[in-house]
């Protein structure tokens, strides 16, 4: 089960069309460049984790009709081996700064709960993604990017609630019962004997009834979330945080796709004074092949959905209880900033350990915005500059550069980037390097091999 | 061409192993079989490729397909189930700026299908072309060499097909625009001393579809032709005119039209001879013409007069012996046009002679000792009077067609090379631009190092025309540790290069960037 999956799951049937365009990234083990060590992304709990989780797994199972039994711990033991793997392959951080806080945080919300530590764990997913997610063993895990954009110590709280809520409600458990459930049952055994039966039509059939089963789990799961809501804004109300605003957390995850600009590509363009052509930020003309996706279908699929309709409820719910208390508890909002700029710097990070550098070099120039003399972000910006040039001369930028891709969202200025480097031929993308190098050299501590890259 | 479709499947990403009877059932939707895959076209600008694939049977004649589109970057635009006959092949696409065009061929009812879709994948017109000839039919099949499958296209006013109609040896012009849903159909028998009129598309837009068409004088051995530019109106398929490209001792053969305000631009090769099949052109055309077909003016300047300056000549040709084909010529941004063309010359080696002489003798037909050997690509701008800017060679390594069969051998050069090409047997490949033909590509494969110190590989090259410079970067065609790679047309700076992995059965599309 890949990573990607590991983060849906419990699994909803989906159809995905794949194409290898650039080849499967390859992991390199990279300390993060501008802030702590490699030993920050170890784990050294692993083989007691490792216990952990198959002694849940085992106890969940004794509570399941023998019949799904085999079936379930076969889910659960792909689903344990991922997070396994995720924690060897340096996916989640365990830093003395980001990750000791955020774990007090939720530390906090459990001790003002009554509930039982030993049966939660916590991690910090490395992805920019702006989500945070839970599973049937009591594991929270919150990715860094949506650290990135909350605004305080409370929303991050409120967050953690709702996961806690999940696990307390045993979502996952129930969503994997219910389906084992569906598809032995008789009904839906002899529906898939029927079709198998029939010699024409049959990958039709089979493909409604799987498209029937996603969207039951949608419903589902789309209530699952408010239950989520419900009990997390009781976990809250014992906590310390304030309730007063916490409602504007889903405003921030609504909008969370714009979340990561600072700086369009034309203005770090502008500041640095490369020499552009017009022709590199022309948008491309959209086309399309099937019918637009209605806005309903969009919200259903988002990661965080109905965030206007849980607004209003979480909104009504402090207004008839109000939740008094501090935004900031753990640390003040000053260290909550120098947080953020560690999770900002790891999440870039973890996008150059997987070699996607047009997804680094696009953090890295946010972050040269936001910290605009940090030596830090300039010496990886010209580093990761003359490693495309490096790779575009090499034909092969096309393994650690994805393709552009047109989008609706204006602001997001990822695929702008993505489009500037597709048109740039190798001599404007040289050009370009020398120029930021001149331009920024008295803060760059560049490599002799940089350098020697750059002369050739 | 039919293999199990394995990287573009779908995958399943489900709660494996929760039914083992309903999982391996499921894993059965994966597999499906691709029928076709290509490039979309809007004229010579890339705008995305289809991969077009038999899913499931609705009964034994009939099945479902899946049409699944692709941007210009690979990025899904969506795929619409299509139910069609259990023959079928997609063999032409385009776009036209609003609407995308495919053509399908049922070879067991011999007939063609016209359909558009709009971007939001509903079919907006159709139209169904019965062929009346046998599938083995020669004429048929040279037709389909010379005029190709591929639907072409009027600007951003729909598309244009030409079909073979065999009992008369005319051809038929069909007509299809899903914006103003008008379609029209136009058939053209040999006239006069011709025996068989083949079309060539030149351009179209709102007013008038430009079609250059050839007619081949009756007579077994008989290889003189005749050119003109047929016009027909847009809206209804009326005949405007159809003008003679026969100027006293200039036979032109059009290639492409240019429209300038009210005035058309007809570029074409010049021919001093009648026999513009077997011989090869003596120059560059450029005429003149009005809405209604009046000539204006022209310019018949030969390859000796106007290249000398550039490249040298002797006795007509090009230092060497050689040739030049001429591939494509396509309009510049500001006002001029480029031809690209190919050196070749025929080579006949000396066991090839000896076979020649003696399958002549025994009337044998197998291959011999005769190719076309290839050199490098010559580009040729002239401004829209018909004068030579610049001409330069651009170099390659030198390769060479297949052999061709010892009965041929007596043939033209060019008659030769026009057949090679028509094969793709040829080192050039394809013409492709940008949207505002500021950046025009041509390519060509060779065989030689990259590095000076590598191995020889087989090469893909585009020589880039931008701002009056033409630049050069080549590609190795197969990738590393594949079983196979082979490649398509991508915009401009890029070619798609497929890739099959034996061990793994993987097929994978990389976008490859070029450096020029």
């Amino acid at each position: 089960m890949p990573k990607e999956i590991l983060r849906a799951f419990p699994a909803i049937l989906l159809f995905v069309v794949y194409i290898g365009i650039s080849g499967a990234y390859s992991q390199n083990q990279q300390a993060n460049p501008c802030y702590g060590s490699e030993n920050q992304y170890k784990f050294t709990e692993v083989d007691s984790y490792r216990n952990y989780l198959a002694k849940v797994a085992a106890a969940n199972a004794t509570l399941l009709d023998k019949k799904y039994r085999q079936q379930y711990s076969k889910i659960i033991d792909e689903k344990n081996d991922e997070l396994v793997k995720q924690l060897n392959d340096n996916g989640f951080l365990f830093d003395d700064q980001l990750y000791p806080y955020l774990q007090a945080i939720l530390n906090h919300i459990l001790e003002k709960n009554n509930l039982d530590k030993s049966n939660y764990h916590f991690f910090v997913d490395r992805t920019s993604d702006v989500n945070a997610y839970s599973f049937e063993d009591g594991t929270i895990v919150c990715d860094l990017g949506l650290l990135s954009i909350l605004q305080n110590e409370s929303q991050v709280a409120m967050v953690f609630c709702h996961e806690l809520g999940h696990a307390l409600l045993n979502h996952v458990n129930i969503s994997i019962t219910r389906q084992l459930e569906k598809v032995n049952s008789p009904a839906f055994l002899a529906r898939v004997r029927q079709i198998k039966r029939q010699e024409y039509n049959t990958k039709k059939q089979l493909e409604d009834l799987m498209m029937s089963n996603v969207f039951d789990k949608t419903r589902h799961s789309r209530s699952q979330e408010k239950a989520a809501d419900s009990l997390g804004m009781i976990l809250f109300s014992h906590t310390a945080y304030n309730g007063r605003n916490i409602s504007l957390v889903f405003d921030i995850l609504d909008s969370s796709a714009f979340k990561s600009r600072v700086c369009t590509i034309k203005d770090f363009f502008k500041k640095e004074k490369f020499n552009t052509d017009d022709d590199w930020f022309k948008p491309a003309k959209k086309m399309s092949f099937g019918g637009a996706i209605t806005a309903e279908t969009s919200d259903s699929l988002k990661t965080h959905p109905d965030c206007a309709q849980r607004k209003v409820v979480m909104r009504a719910y402090f207004d008839a209880h109000p939740k008094y208390g501090a935004d900031f508890i753990t640390v003040t909002a000053e260290k909550f900033e120098k947080i953020r700029q560690i999770a900002l710097f790891d999440e870039a990070a973890y996008a150059r350990q997987h070699k996607d550098m047009g997804y680094y070099l696009y953090l890295l120039i946010q972050d040269d915005a936001r910290y605009p003399s940090d030596n830090c972000v300039k010496t990886e910006i010209f580093d990761t500059l003359v490693d495309l040039c490096k790779h575009q001369k090499a034909h092969d930028i096309n393994t650690i550069v994805r393709s552009p891709y047109i989008t609706s969202n204006d602001y997001d200025e990822y695929p702008k980037l993505l489009q500037v480097l597709d048109r740039l031929n190798l001599k404007a993308l040289s050009a370009i390097t020398i120029t930021y190098y001149n331009n920024n050299k008295s803060l760059i501590n560049a490599s002799a091999e940089a350098i020697n890259n750059l002369n050739k | 061409m039919k293999f199990k479709l394995l990287t573009i499947a779908f995958i399943l990403l489900t709660v494996k192993g929760f039914c083992q009877d309903a999982t391996k059932v499921f894993d059965e939707v994966k597999n499906v079989t691709v029928r076709n895959i290509g490039a979309i076209k809007q004229n010579n600008v890339i705008k995305g490729y289809f991969c077009f694939y038999e899913y499931d049977k609705i009964d034994h004649k009939t099945r479902i397909f899946k049409l699944n589109l692709m941007d210009e970057n690979l990025n899904d635009l969506g795929t619409k189930e299509i139910t069609g006959p259990k023959d079928w092949e997609l063999v032409g696409s385009g776009f036209d700026g609003t609407d995308f065009c495919f053509k399908f061929w049922d070879q067991k009812e011999k007939n063609y299908q016209i359909m558009i879709y709009d971007q939001q994948a509903n079919l907006v017109n159709s139209k169904e072309i019965d062929v009346n000839y046998g599938l083995s039919s020669q004429k048929a099949t040279t037709f389909k060499q010379i005029v190709g499958e591929d639907v072409n296209i009027a600007g951003i006013n729909g598309f244009v097909n030409y079909t073979f109609n065999d009992p008369n040896d005319a051809f038929i012009i069909n007509y299809v625009n899903a914006g103003v849903k008008t379609s029209w159909e136009q058939t053209y028998e040999p006239d006069g001393k011709s025996k068989i009129m083949l079309p060539t598309y030149l351009n179209g837009n709102s007013d008038v579809i430009l079609t250059g068409v050839s007619r081949m004088e009756k007579g077994m051995y008989n290889t003189k032709t005749q050119h003109s530019v047929l016009a027909n109106g847009t809206a209804d398929g009326r005949q405007l005119f159809d003008v003679s490209m026969e100027f006293g001792d200039n036979h032109v053969v059009p290639v492409n039209a240019i429209f300038e305000g009210d005035k058309t631009l007809i570029i074409g090769l010049n021919y001093k001879s009648e026999k513009s099949f077997t011989t090869a052109p003596d120059g560059m055309a450029f005429v003149e013409i009005d809405k209604s077909g009046k000539i204006l003016k022209s310019n018949f300047n030969t390859f000796e007069q106007s290249l000398g300056k550039y490249l040298t000549m002797e006795d007509h040709k090009l230092q060497g012996g050689y040739y030049l084909y001429i591939h494509d010529i396509v309009p510049t941004n500001h006002g001029t046009h480029v031809v690209i063309a190919e050196k070749f010359k025929k080579e006949l080696d000396a066991g090839g002679a000896a076979m020649m002489t003696l399958s002549l003798l025994s009337g044998s037909t197998a291959g011999g000792g005769i190719d076309l050997q290839l050199e490098n690509l010559v580009a040729i701008e002239y401004d829209n009077d018909g004068n030579v800017i610049t001409a330069l060679e651009i170099p390659k390594a030198k390769g060479s067609t297949s052999k061709f069969p010892t009965y041929v051998g007596l043939l033209s050069p060019y008659f030769l090379a026009t057949a090679a090409a028509a094969n793709g047997d040829m080192d050039y490949r394809y013409t492709l631009r940008n949207n505002d033909n500021s950046e025009i590509t041509f390519s060509f494969v060779d065989y030689e190092r990259l590095e000076a110190d590598a191995k020889k590989t087989q090469n893909f090259g585009q020589v880039k025309y931008k701002d009056g410079k033409f630049t050069v970067d080549k590609v190795a065609i197969k990738k590393e540790g594949a079983k196979f790679s082979f490649l398509l047309p991508a915009s401009t700076n890029h070619v798609v290069q497929v890739n099959y992995f034996k061990k793994e059965k993987q097929l994978s599309f990389d976008m490859i960037k070029l450096n020029n």
